[in-house]
């Protein structure tokens, strides 16, 4: 959702704030709306955490109750209050990074268990310590009382707008495409060059921050806090007020609370079948419109708008462009060296003792059926693997033991399907290159990057589209064109020519034919002979993870053992 | 009485209940890659239809049959009307669709069952076995040995049966499955309607050792959930998972009390995670 | 707000008949109608429901009807706040909460300059110069009246079971601060909420030389309790909480009732242990009435209900300007107010009842009745 987008949304919803204020909705007052604010402040987090960045945090409840949980035992020790919030919110948020360090490598279900676990620990702590914590019976909090309805409904509106306006600075341009490229394919991301792990953190911890802030001003207004309140019940809660308002926008989290707590005052008068009510509005929710109410209330707009905000005008500086190309290099200098290399996973030898020398301005194909190791091949030079043994040397350095993202700017890699991030224009997927490549330029700057080199490939005419309206060839020269942002030396492909047109294979003869020029070395993997014939300089032919013929093109494809290997397998 | 027998016998009893429910919810992940939320929702049908035909006057051979097919029914319903017509749909939405549909649940059997806590007559009766100063009932034995059997016996029907491979094969690969000649849609609907199977068959044998209401559900799913996380997923593993988490519960409660059971076993389930998946990058996709 | 308020007077208008609608008497309810005190909420909600129908056929309170007004709070403090925040917008002249320990707690600082709100939780002990009021006997009553069962037995030993949750935290508590003091020396375990079974609490803590167990346990999760002690076969009698004096609970364990069930309860579940006539009457009668408009049997926790519901009725009949929080503070601080039982508040103390309006009952024949002597 473009910016523009989400300010318009988010002064509409002051708007509706103001006349819910003004007592125009039945049910709503100036303590619900206190309530209500509160509330889509710690959700913000939820949004971040689960919404933006697709992590599935179970424990969120848990980071909303332990600051109060803080503040609270800090007070009861007769820490001045002035002192005490803000220390209680530097301990969580310290607490979160840490819970973050351990939490957010883990996959999946993993890190929902993981997440889950700690809340489920924080509630059973806060039960065990009763003398800390008030136990089940709850805490306490006196302070809140100190002030009326409306200096509450005040504190809480400016907090959220604050919490908006920080959500709005701090997530655009590059740090939103990259979090959309973390939520969309984890491995593409860190072969752009995204510290996938960092990010998670990072987002975790500012996440779980929003939370905190959110949860320790609720906790205060609301007066009480019990164990349950950090438990698995309110976290799962929180996550479905979440998708009813819809995950990942804005102002998903603000009109998901509002509709909840609205639809809690009024469901009074729905009595015994409130429960059947609100299961059925959020089973029709998640199946018919799983982006939530805002989604739904957005898409007439977006249809309206276009994407016009994205497309911003680009400031020419061409100039820029060498900012991130390596020097030029002399073709024919070795430039890529894979000594002795094997990898085995458990017992099985995926590639057994294999050495390479690819050299720079020169197209190496690697040749072979499916499963001679290929792929993994491809996964220890760009390092999502790293080799049982063996070492891989680049520009003379030894780069086995960086890590993918570390290596990114020095390797280029497009995928067998394209691995672009759908609900980004194509020029955006390509920035996101540029945004890894060189983060201090200006966000004008960067785009002028991409767009020059959309247009060095020919590509140009797609910039504006999104990805969902190009075809499947565009959409694997575009990842080609993008895993060659500032010329790296090495780029590896693999298949690209699968699933092209005539035209589309000229083309992409094209660009390796500019890349070889401009120094690359390029690795491909291809099945089409004739165009891996017409393409490559050299090559060597794996079967079963061994090497079994190395040399020129046309020396390998007449060997015999290739043919057999080769060719029959294919037939 | 010997706290530390009892404590042995109680953790296998819960810890029965936690392996069947796990194996259950293993099932349909295997099928459909989906942890499925509403698999407690089937033991709340089956406990609630059970208590409601006990209650009419109906013998156990007809009511507990009964039970279980209601459950069964649920869970069948659940893969072929929310889940198959949405197959190209991301894991993530479908895992949100059955919590929706047990949240549903919750609702309709509020209204048809009432609020209140139901049970039924046990089905094993008879004086309890006393073993090392433990008690263990009738209906509690029957728990362990019905319950751990059903779930070894579905693991070995996944693991070394055609039918079984081939509900693997769905897991692996859907699309490679297919070509293979496993018709997917059939495979889905016999892992959920054996996991409903299951889900009733827990509920036969526990509610009449404690009560159930029209919301048990989320949380037996929430246990099953954890019991499964810790076994990886995985069939085999799951059941000692279970049972393990059974018993470690009751050796926490019996040695350090109640108030120390869930900081002490949560710690070690986040320890049990993170172990389990040191190898495991990119969100599972580091193979590609 | 007023769209509101003119919606509820238009239907209340028509469902009167009234040619013109007097203002009514909003009396607000907190009850937890969803989530896992459903049965608490409910059962309350419903006999204050039955006293609002009563009323109303009868021509309203000084001419003017009463219009109860109900919000679930689901048990949660934060959606308690909200309610009362709420009710209290929608103009009651008084509060019922008919939630648990941590909801209420949330409510009280709301009612710094009233109304006055009504709750039976015996959990809470309401400052004196607070506008909450309770009906029940305090925690350490109920606790009291076990000991001096105890000691009427000759007994000095016990077991106690309590859950890890709020009533089981208050319970703990109150057995500190009671047993002690009366030369009770008592075993404690607790079972966690999600327990299957208590045979490990049980084992223990049941020692030969116990001749009473006591479990604090409330609610749906206490079956597993009573289930526990049939698997184990213990013969000692079993005293269960206030709260679980119900038809449900009953319902629940009636497969496995242990040999003697007792239980800490008010006299008038057993109406023929109250002294005063007229109590008598009006508990037989709210039975009678109850069970032909419900079709339900009335339990402790209609009861309680009907302790709120007597104690709007005494306010808005007696005080003459309800609205007013002070006059209906000093109205309950002066008047006792005719109830279940007599519901006795002073300028020192707003709990209710004592120790003295319990008794520990035992269920016999389908009725809960005065309890025998324990051997």
């Amino acid at each position: 959702m473009s910016r523009a987008l989400s300010i318009g949304v988010a002064a509409v919803t002051a708007v509706l704030l103001g006349v819910a204020w003004l007592g125009w909705i039945p049910g709503v007052t100036s303590s619900t709306i206190t309530a209500t604010a509160l509330r889509a402040l710690a959700l913000m987090g939820l949004n971040l955490i689960f919404g933006v960045v697709g992590m599935l945090a179970f424990g969120q409840a848990a980071f909303m109750a332990l600051p109060a949980y803080f503040a609270g035992i800090m007070d009861r020790m007769g820490v001045p209050l002035l002192i005490a919030l803000p220390l209680a919110l530097t301990m969580v948020v310290l607490l979160a990074r840490a819970v973050a360090e351990v939490l957010v490598r883990l996959p999946g279900v993993y890190l929902a268990v993981g997440t889950l676990g700690f809340g489920m620990v924080v509630e059973g702590l806060a039960r065990a310590f009763p003398s800390w914590t008030g136990g089940a019976s709850g805490l306490v909090f006196e302070h809140g009382r100190n002030f009326g309805t409306n200096v509450w409904c005040a504190i809480a509106v400016v907090s959220l707008a604050f919490g908006v306006g920080c959500y709005v600075w701090y997530v655009r341009g590059a740090v939103w495409r990259r979090l959309r490229a973390i939520r969309h394919d984890e491995l593409a991301a860190s072969v752009l060059g995204i510290d996938v792990h960092r990010e998670k953190a990072k987002i975790f911890t500012i996440g779980s921050a929003y939370s905190a802030v959110g949860g320790l001003l609720l906790f205060h207004y609301v007066g009480v806090l019990i164990p349950e309140d950090a438990g698995v019940v309110r976290s799962l809660e929180q996550i479905g007020t979440l998708l009813l308002g819809g995950a990942g926008f804005l102002v998903g989290p603000i009109v998901g609370a509002f509709l909840v707590d609205w639809f809690f005052v009024i469901s009074g008068y729905a009595a015994r079948y409130e429960l059947v009510i609100y299961g059925a509005t959020f089973l029709l929710v998640v199946m018919y419109a799983p982006q939530g109410v805002s989604g739904l209330l957005l898409r007439p707009w977006k249809r309206l708008a276009g994407d016009k905000a994205e497309k911003a005008p680009v400031v020419e500086i061409r100039h820029s462009v060498a900012a991130v190309s390596s020097d030029s290099r002399v073709s024919g200098r070795p430039c890529l060296l894979l000594h002795n290399v094997t990898q085995s996973f458990g017992g099985v030898h995926a590639l057994v003792d294999i050495s390479l020398d690819v050299k720079a301005g020169e197209v190496f194909t690697l040749v072979g059926p499916n499963g001679a190791g290929k792929t993994t091949l491809f996964n220890i030079v760009s390092g999502v693997l790293r080799p049982t043994s063996g070492r891989t040397l680049l520009d003379g350095v030894d780069i086995t033991d960086l890590p993918v993202h570390r290596r990114a700017a020095l390797i280029g890699r497009s995928f067998q399907t394209p691995r672009l991030v759908p609900e980004l224009s194509v020029l955006a997927n390509v920035v996101l290159r540029v945004d890894q490549l060189s983060p201090k330029l200006s966000e004008q700057a960067r785009q002028a990057i991409a767009l020059e080199q959309l247009r060095m490939f020919e590509l140009e005419n797609l910039s504006y589209l999104s990805v969902a309206e190009v075809g499947l060839g565009q959409r694997k020269l575009i990842d080609i064109a993008r895993a060659a942002v500032g010329n790296p030396p090495i780029v590896l492909l693999d298949e690209p020519a699968v699933g092209l047109t005539s035209a589309e294979l000229m083309h992409l003869s094209e660009m390796i034919r500019k890349l070889k020029r401009q120094g690359c070395a390029v690795v491909i993997v291809e099945h089409n002979i004739e165009f891996v014939s017409n393409i490559a300089d050299r090559g060597i032919v794996l079967d079963s993870g061994r090497e079994i013929a190395r040399g020129t093109v046309r020396d390998i494809m007449a060997e015999e053992s290739v043919k057999a290997a080769y060719f029959g397998a294919l037939s | 009485m010997n706290p530390l027998t009892q404590s042995l016998i109680s953790g296998l009893m819960s810890g029965a209940v936690y392996a069947l429910l796990a194996v259950g919810l293993v099932l349909a992940f295997h099928t459909t890659r989906v942890v499925n939320l509403a698999h407690g929702e089937s033991f709340a049908i089956g406990g609630l239809v059970a208590a409601t035909l006990a209650d009419a006057g109906l013998p156990a051979y007809v009511f507990a049959p009964v039970a279980i097919a209601a459950s069964v029914l649920f869970l069948l319903a659940v893969e072929r009307f929310l889940l198959r017509p949405r197959r190209s749909w991301p894991i993530g939405n479908l895992i949100l669709v059955t919590l929706a549909a047990a949240f549903l649940t919750r609702g309709v059997l509020q209204l048809a069952m009432g609020v209140d806590p139901l049970s039924f007559p046990r089905m094993f009766t008879g004086a309890p076995f006393r073993i090392a100063g433990g008690v263990l009932p009738p209906q509690g034995l029957a728990l362990i040995v019905i319950g751990v059997t059903t779930a070894v016996a579905v693991t070995l029907f996944l693991l070394f049966t055609p039918l079984g491979r081939k509900l693997r094969a769905v897991a692996e690969n859907p699309d490679a499955a297919e070509l293979l000649g496993v018709n997917v849609d059939r495979a889905r609907s016999l892992a959920f309607g054996i996991a409903g199977a299951l889900g009733g068959l827990s509920a036969v044998l526990l509610v009449p050792l404690v009560s159930v209401d029209y919301q048990a559900g989320l949380g037996m799913t929430l246990r099953g959930f954890i019991a499964a996380a810790l076994g990886g997923m995985a069939p085999a593993t799951v059941i000692l998972a279970g049972l393990g988490l059974g018993l470690s519960e009751a050796l926490v409660t019996n040695y350090a009390g109640a108030l120390a059971q869930d900081p002490i076993v949560f710690i070690a389930l986040i320890a049990v995670a993170v172990w389990q998946s040191r190898k495991i990058a990119f969100g599972g996709t580091g193979r590609a | 707000m007023k769209i509101m308020k003119f919606a509820i007077l238009t239907l209340l208008a028509a469902s009167t008949g009234a040619a013109h609608a007097a203002d009514p008497f909003v009396v607000g309810i907190v009850a937890p109608t969803t989530g896992s005190l459903t049965t608490v909420g409910l059962r309350q909600l419903s006999a204050v429901q039955w006293w609002e129908k009563k009323v109303n056929a009868a021509g309203g309170i000084v001419g003017r009807p009463v219009l109860v007004v109900h919000c679930n709070d689901e048990g949660s403090p934060e959606k308690s706040a909200s309610c009362v925040r709420d009710l209290i917008s929608k103009g009651s002249v008084i509060l019922l909460n008919a939630s648990v320990t941590g909801p209420i707690r949330a409510a009280m600082p709301l009612l710094q300059n009233g109304p006055v709100m009504v709750t039976p939780s015996p959990n809470i002990v309401p400052s004196p110069a607070s506008y909450v009021f309770q009906t029940s006997p305090s925690d350490v009553d109920l606790t009291k009246s076990i000991a001096s069962f105890l000691k009427q037995n000759k007994l000095d030993r016990l077991a106690m079971l309590a859950s890890t949750d709020a009533s089981g935290e208050v319970g703990v508590a109150s057995a500190a601060e009671v047993f002690p003091k009366e030369g009770i020396k008592y075993d404690l375990a607790r079972i966690d909420l999600r327990a299957n079974d208590a045979s490990i609490q049980l084992a223990n803590i049941v020692k030969p030389e116990v001749k009473v167990v006591f479990s604090n346990y409330s609610g749906g999760g206490a079956a597993a309790v009573v289930k526990s002690y049939n698997n184990l076969s213990l013969a000692q009698p079993l005293i269960v909480s206030y709260a679980n004096i119900s038809d449900a609970f009953i319902n629940v364990i009636k497969n496995d009732l242990p040999t003697r069930l007792l239980g800490t309860g008010l006299k008038a579940v057993a109406p023929e242990m109250l002294d005063d006539p007229a109590r008598r009457k009006h508990v037989e009668d709210f039975m009678a009435s109850y069970k032909e408009m419900t079709k339900d049997n009335v339990d402790m926790l209609t009861l309680l209900g009907l302790t709120l519901a007597d104690t709007a009725d005494a306010v808005l009949r007696n005080v003459k300007d309800p609205r007013d929080a002070a006059s209906v503070r000093t109205y309950l601080e002066t008047n006792p107010v005719p109830s279940i039982q007599m519901l006795r508040w002073s300028k020192d103390r707003h709990v209710g009842m004592t120790a003295d309006d319990v008794s520990v009952l035992e269920y016999k024949k389908g009725k809960w009745v005065k309890a025998d002597p324990v051997q």
